[in-house]
C-alpha cells in the first residue's frame, strides 16, 4: 500500500535507493525508471539495465542527456526535411521519431535521449507555446531546440532566452511592447507560470516587469529591442529597485525564494506522483539542491531519478500515463515502429498534440488525461497501433518479437508484457483471463498477440506509469 | 521471381485444367487443325482478346533488363528461400517427373499455339481458347495431370474432378467453369451454352464466326507489326445495345477531363469498333489503342478540340536537357470557355461565371474568355525542368524543379504588352501577401536574353539567408515572363524562361510529334530531380513508415535506382489516316 505521503520522511526520501532483498533491482523496476525517465525500453534494454545500479543509471541517464543537448541541432537533417515543408504537424511526427529511437545507451555521436526528450515534453508543457497562433513551423522548431539545448542546464539561462523567443512572444501577443503601454502579458505568465506560481507577487510586480520588458518587439520573425519604446526610469520590483531592463528583471524574479521551490514542486509532479501535492518538507530539500547547484536542473533530476521515494510505493504507479507515455510508450517497449504522422494525429485525439499546447498553463496531466471520451481513445489508439499496416515489431511482427523474447507460450507471454508494459501487474485471475484471450482470439499469433494487448488497454491499470 | 512463379502458376493451372479433357479417340483428326481461334468464336462474340505467343513473352519478360536487375535485389533472394517457394519447387519437380518435361518446356508447347479469349453477350459467357503446338503432348500431359489432380483430390477426401460428355467429347469441371480439350485445343467456358457453340464449331466445321464480320476483318486489316496481345471490342453494336451508358451525350462537370479527353468521347460516340494493341520487346512496352474517326462526327462544340477540319496538331515539345516532362496539346481554350453552356453543366457553369467576372477584373476589365484566351494561340505547352542548383545562392531545402506554360501569341505586340503588365500586377500583389506573411519580398528585373525581353522577379534573401543551403521554399522561384517572336512563356524561374527561348531557337532540340496531344517523361532527369532532394524522400519515408534511416535509405536507393532501367515514358493522341490513335509507351535502356 502507498505510504502517508505527508508522514513521509524528507531525508530518507531523497537518499539513494539501495536494492535489498525486500525490494531487488530487477526487469520490474528498472521498466519504471525508464517509463518514468523516458518512454519506456525495450526488453533488451532492461536486461543491460539490470546489470548497473539504480545510481549508477541515474547518473548516466543524466550525463547522456546532458552531452545529447550540447550536441548541433544543425546536424539533424530529419528535422530539416520536416521544415522544408513549413508544417508544424510535420515537426510533431519529427520530435515523436526522437522520442522514438533515442537510445538508452548513449554514446558519444548521440544527439538525444530518452530524459532528454522527455525534459523538453516537460518544459515544452512548463514554457507552453502553441504551434496553432505562431504559425511558423521554423519559430517552433528554434523553440524547442533551445528548450532542448538548456532542459537539464540552468533555469535562468534558459527563462532568460524564452523571454526573448519569437515564438513565445507572438504567442503571449507581446510582438510590441511600448513604453506608453507595457504589455503586461509576459510579465504575468514569467511570475505566475514560469517561475513563482501565485502568492509570491502582486499585480504591482506584474506591472513593473512589464515595464521592463518595453521595447521588446519581434519583426520579422526575429527578437528586436527598440530603444525608443524602452521605458528607461526605476521600476521596483518583488522589493528590488533600480532602471531595469527587461534582463535585471528577469534576474530579480529568478532570485526569489519561491523560484527553486516552485520548479522542484514541478518537478515532483512530473517525475514522482501526480497527486497529492508533494508536502513543504518534501519539496524544500530538492529546492535547496537546486539554490546550491545555482538553479541547474541535471543535479535535481538526478537526485530523484536515484532516491528511495522514486522507487517507493508511494510512486510506482501512482502517475496517469500522458498521452505520448502512452502512444510512444508501447512502440518503446515493443520495439515497434509505425507511421508517426498517424501517431501525432491519434494523440491530439486524446488530448495531446505537441507543439499545439491546449492554452498557456501547458496540459494539466495526471487525472485530467481520462475521461469518458479520452479513454475510449485510448484504447482505440491502442488498437490502431498495434494493427496498421505501416506498424512492425522488432523489424517483422509481434509473433516474431515473442520469439525473439522467447515467450512464445501463452503464460509466459502474458508475463513477459505484465512485465514489459505495466506498472502494477496484474492478478492471477486477471492474468487467466487474458491467456485465455491470446488461446481462443482468432487470427494468426500476430493478431491474437495484438488482441491480447489490445485487451490489456482496457484494463485501468495499464493507464498508470 | 514473382513473373517465374506467375509463368509457373499459370503454367500448373492450365496443365491441371488441361487435364480435364481428354477424348484422344473422336478428336485424333483434329490434331492438325489449323484453324484459328477466330474461325471458332460465334459471330455474337463483341470482344476479343488475344494473346498469339505466350512463349514468346515469358522469353521477352525473362531475359529483360528490368527482371535481371530484380533478381539481383536482396528482396529477391529473400523471396526464394521462403519454406513456401521452397515448397512449390518441390511441387513444380514432381510435376515435371510425371509429364516428362521441364516447366518451361511444358508452357512454351501447350500454349505456344496462343491463347484467346472473347466475351459473348447472348449467352453472357466468357470463352478461353488455348491452342496447343503439340496436340500429342497435351494429350498426354492432360491425362497425367488429371490424374495426379485426382488422386490428390481423393487424398484430401474432397470430390475428384468431374466429367461429363458433349458428342463424345469429355468434358471435365462442373458448374460454371468447364473445359474439354479437342485436338490441339482447350476449350474453357463459364457457361455450358457458349462452351457448347465452340464445341459444334470444332466438331462441325464451318459456321458462321466472328470472323465473318466486317468490323472484325476492318480492325484486323488496321493491325501494324505483331502486337503481343490484340483485342478488339464491337462498340458500335455495344452502343446500339445501350449498354454504353457512359458515353451517351452529358456535360460534364469537369473541364480537365473535357480538355483532356473531351475530342475522345466525341469519337466514341460514333466509332463502330476499339483495338488495343500490345507489343512488349526489350526496349519498351507500347499500347496503342486505336478506332475509326471521321472528322464529320466532331461536334460544333468540340471544334476547339480538334481544330479546323480535324487537323490541329500540337507543336512539338520544347524539350531540352533538363526536361522532366512535356505536355503539349491543340486546345482553342478561349472557344472552349465561351462554349462552356454547350460542355459543361449548370454548376460548372456558374463555377466559370464567377472566375469569369474575376479574371476579368484581373486582367484590366478585358474579357477574359475573348480577349484573354483569345489571344492565345491554340498549340499550348507545359514543360516541366530539373533545376540546377550549384551556381545558386542561398540554395532551397526542398529543391523543387521548375515548371512553365508555353504558347503562341495571336497578336504579339499588342498582347505582350498586357501580359507584362498583368504580370507586374501580379508580383506587386505577391509582395504585399508575402509582406503581411512575413515571406520575402520579389525584386522586379528585366533581362534582355538573345535580344529577348525577359520580366523576372527575384525573392531577396535576408542577410544571414544569402548563403544558406536550407533556404525557404520560395527560392525555388523567380517568376518569369519571356517573348520570343510571338512566343510567349511564364515560367516559376529566369532559368527556364532563358533555356525555353534558346529551344526555340535551336530547331535540333524539338522533336516531331504531329499530335493532338503529346506527353514525354524523361526517367532520367526524373531520377535527378528526385535525387535532388534525397534526404527529403528518405526523412519523409522515415516518417510515413516509421522506419529506420538505413531502411529508408535503402528503400528511397532502390526507387532511384530502379528508375534509372527506364528511358522514359510517351503518350500521343492523334488523328490520322481515318483514325483516332492514342499510344503510350515506355521505353527500358538495355
Amino acid at each position: 500500500m502507498p505510504q502517508d505521503i505527508g508522514a513521509i520522511d524528507p531525508n530518507w526520501a531523497w537518499s539513494t535507493f539501495k536494492p535489498s532483498t525486500e525490494q531487488p533491482w530487477n526487469r520490474r523496476l528498472a521498466a519504471h525508471l525508464c517509463r518514468r525517465a523516458g518512454f519506456g525500453a525495450t526488453s533488451r534494454e532492461l536486461n543491460d539495465l539490470v546489470k548497473q545500479s539504480p545510481a549508477e543509471i541515474a547518473h548516466a541517464f543524466v550525463e547522456n542527456a546532458k552531452q545529447a543537448s550540447q550536441r548541433d541541432p544543425e546536424t539533424d537533417s530529419l528535422a530539416t526535411a520536416m521544415l522544408a515543408t513549413g508544417n508544424s504537424q510535420n515537426l510533431a511526427a519529427w520530435w515523436l521519431h526522437r522520442m522514438l529511437n533515442s537510445p538508452w545507451s548513449g554514446g558519444e555521436a548521440a544527439s538525444t535521449s530518452p530524459l532528454l526528450e522527455k525534459l523538453t515534453l516537460f518544459w515544452h508543457g512548463h514554457f507552453a507555446t502553441g504551434a496553432e497562433k505562431v504559425d511558423d513551423a521554423e519559430m517552433m522548431f528554434t523553440q524547442n531546440q533551445l528548450l532542448r539545448h538548456h532542459a537539464l542546464g540552468n533555469f535562468g539561462a534558459m527563462t532568460q532566452e524564452i523571454s526573448r523567443d519569437p515564438a513565445m512572444l507572438i504567442y503571449l501577443d507581446s510582438t510590441t511592447n511600448r513604453k506608453a503601454h507595457p504589455n503586461e502579458n509576459y510579465a504575468r505568465e514569467v511570475m505566475e507560470l514560469f517561475c513563482l506560481g501565485e502568492g509570491n507577487y502582486t499585480e504591482g510586480d506584474i506591472q513593473e516587469l512589464a515595464r521592463c520588458f518595453s521595447g521588446w518587439e519581434v519583426r520579422r520573425k526575429k527578437f528586436r529591442f527598440n530603444k525608443y519604446q524602452h521605458d528607461t526610469g526605476v521600476k521596483t520590483i518583488l522589493g528590488k529597485s533600480g532602471k531595469f531592463g527587461g534582463e535585471e528583471g528577469v534576474n530579480v524574479v529568478l532570485n526569489q525564494k519561491a523560484l527553486p521551490r516552485f520548479i522542484a514542486r514541478k518537478l515532483i509532479r512530473f517525475f514522482v506522483f501526480d497527486e497529492p501535492a508533494a508536502p513543504e518538507q518534501l519539496v524544500e530539500p530538492l529546492a535547496r539542491l537546486l539554490r546550491q547547484s545555482e538553479l541547474r536542473i541535471g543535479p535535481v533530476v538526478e537526485r530523484i531519478l536515484a532516491s528511495n521515494l522514486f522507487y517507493s510505493q508511494s510512486t510506482v504507479g501512482r502517475k496517469v500515463r500522458s498521452p505520448v507515455e502512452l502512444g510512444i510508450g508501447l512502440l518503446r517497449c515493443l520495439h515497434g515502429s509505425t507511421n508517426l504522422e498517424l501517431v501525432a494525429r491519434g494523440l491530439e485525439e486524446i488530448g495531446q498534440a505537441v507543439f499545439y499546447p491546449p492554452n498557456v498553463k501547458g496540459w494539466d496531466g495526471g487525472r485530467t488525461w481520462i475521461n469518458t471520451s479520452t479513454l475510449l481513445g485510448r484504447s482505440n489508439l491502442i488498437g490502431q497501433l498495434l494493427r496498421h499496416e505501416t506498424t512492425r515489431f522488432a523489424g517483422n511482427n509481434l509473433e516474431m518479437l515473442a520469439q525473439q523474447n522467447g515467450v512464445s507460450a501463452s503464460d509466459k507471454l502474458v508475463a513477459w508484457l505484465d512485465e514489459q508494459l505495466l506498472a502494477v501487474p496484474f492478478d492471477g485471475t486477471a492474468r487467466a483471463g487474458l491467456i485465455d484471450v491470446v488461446e481462443t482470439a482468432t487470427g494468426n499469433k500476430s493478431q491474437r498477440i495484438a488482441e491480447l494487448i489490445h485487451t490489456m488497454s482496457t484494463v485501468p491499470q495499464f493507464h498508470l506509469a | 521471381m514473382t513473373r517465374h512463379f506467375s509463368a509457373a502458376s499459370l503454367l500448373c493451372g492450365l496443365l491441371v485444367t488441361a487435364v480435364a479433357h481428354s477424348n484422344a479417340n473422336a478428336q485424333a483428326d483434329l490434331n492438325t487443325d489449323e484453324r484459328s481461334a477466330f474461325e471458332l468464336l460465334p459471330a455474337s462474340c463483341l470482344a476479343v482478346a488475344q494473346m498469339p505467343h505466350p512463349d514468346q513473352l515469358l522469353t521477352t519478360l525473362t531475359e529483360h533488363n528490368v527482371w535481371k536487375k530484380v533478381q539481383q535485389q536482396p528482396q529477391y533472394n529473400e523471396a526464394i528461400s521462403n519454406p513456401g517457394y521452397m515448397m512449390f519447387l518441390g511441387i513444380r519437380t514432381h510435376i515435371e517427373t510425371q509429364i516428362g518435361m521441364k516447366w518451361r518446356e511444358a508452357y512454351d508447347t501447350l500454349l505456344g499455339g496462343g491463347i484467346t479469349i472473347a466475351f459473348d453477350p447472348e449467352t453472357e459467357g466468357v470463352v478461353a481458347l488455348v491452342r496447343s503446338a503439340d496436340a500429342d503432348k497435351l494429350q498426354s500431359t492432360a491425362n497425367t495431370l488429371i490424374e495426379l489432380g485426382r488422386a490428390d483430390a481423393r487424398s484430401k477426401g474432397n470430390e475428384p474432378l468431374p466429367e461429363d460428355e458433349y458428342r463424345e467429347v469429355t468434358v471435365y469441371g462442373k458448374n460454371d467453369a468447364r473445359f474439354a480439350i479437342v485436338g490441339p485445343w482447350i476449350v474453357m467456358s463459364n457457361k455450358d451454352e457458349l462452351g457448347k457453340k465452340v464445341l459444334d464449331t470444332l466438331l462441325d466445321g464451318a459456321r458462321a464466326s466472328i470472323q465473318d464480320s466486317d468490323n472484325f476483318a476492318a480492325a484486323r486489316k488496321s493491325i501494324s507489326g505483331e502486337p503481343t496481345v490484340w483485342s478488339w471490342v464491337d462498340l458500335g453494336t455495344i452502343r446500339d445495345a445501350g449498354l454504353a451508358k457512359g458515353l451517351e451525350p452529358n456535360r460534364t462537370e469537369n473541364p480537365i477531363a473535357e480538355l483532356l479527353f473531351g475530342g475522345v468521347l466525341t469519337n466514341l460516340r460514333q466509332t463502330p469498333y476499339v483495338t488495343a494493341s500490345l507489343y512488349v520487346t526489350g526496349k519498351s512496352t507500347r499500347l496503342e489503342l486505336s478506332a475509326p474517326h471521321d472528322n464529320q462526327w466532331v461536334e460544333e462544340f468540340r471544334e476547339y478540340w480538334f481544330g479546323p477540319d480535324g487537323n490541329g496538331t500540337a507543336d512539338p515539345p520544347l524539350d531540352t536537357e533538363s526536361t522532366i516532362l512535356s505536355i503539349s496539346t491543340y486546345r482553342k481554350v478561349s472557344e472552349m470557355w465561351l462554349r462552356a453552356g454547350d460542355l459543361f453543366d449548370e454548376r460548372m457553369n456558374d463555377e466559370l461565371a464567377k472566375a469569369d467576372a474575376n479574371l476579368t477584373t484581373f486582367f484590366a476589365g478585358k474579357d477574359f474568355g475573348e480577349d484573354v484566351l483569345g489571344s492565345f494561340g491554340p498549340a499550348m505547352q507545359i514543360l516541366v525542368n530539373r533545376q540546377d542548383f550549384n551556381d545558386v545562392m542561398p540554395k532551397p531545402a526542398l529543391k523543387l524543379p521548375s515548371f512553365a506554360l508555353a504558347g503562341h501569341l495571336e497578336n504579339a505586340e499588342e498582347t505582350q504588352t498586357e501580359l507584362r503588365r498583368t504580370f507586374q500586377s501580379m508580383v506587386g500583389f505577391l509582395n504585399i501577401i508575402g509582406a503581411m506573411q512575413g515571406n520575402p519580398q520579389l525584386d522586379q528585373d528585366i533581362d534582355i536574353y538573345r535580344d529577348n525581353k525577359i520580366y523576372t522577379a527575384s525573392f531577396v534573401p535576408e542577410p544571414d539567408e544569402k548563403e544558406s543551403e536550407r533556404a525557404r521554399i520560395q527560392f525555388n522561384f523567380s517568376p518569369s515572363l519571356a517573348f520570343a517572336q510571338d512566343w510567349f512563356f511564364i515560367a516559376s524561374t529566369k532559368q527556364m524562361a532563358k533555356d525555353l527561348v534558346d529551344a526555340t531557337q535551336n530547331a535540333q532540340t524539338t522533336r516531331g510529334a504531329a499530335s493532338n496531344t503529346a506527353i514525354r517523361l524523361n526517367a532520367n532527369t526524373l531520377s535527378e530531380a528526385l535525387d535532388d532532394n534525397r534526404d527529403q524522400l528518405v526523412a519523409q519515408n522515415m516518417i510515413k513508415k516509421g522506419q529506420t534511416r538505413e531502411e529508408s535509405q535503402h528503400e528511397i536507393g532502390l526507387l532511384l535506382e530502379s528508375l534509372t532501367l527506364f528511358k522514359g515514358m510517351s503518350f500521343d493522341m492523334k488523328t490520322t489516316g481515318g483514325e483516332l490513335k492514342l499510344e503510350l509507351s515506355i521505353q527500358t535502356k538495355n
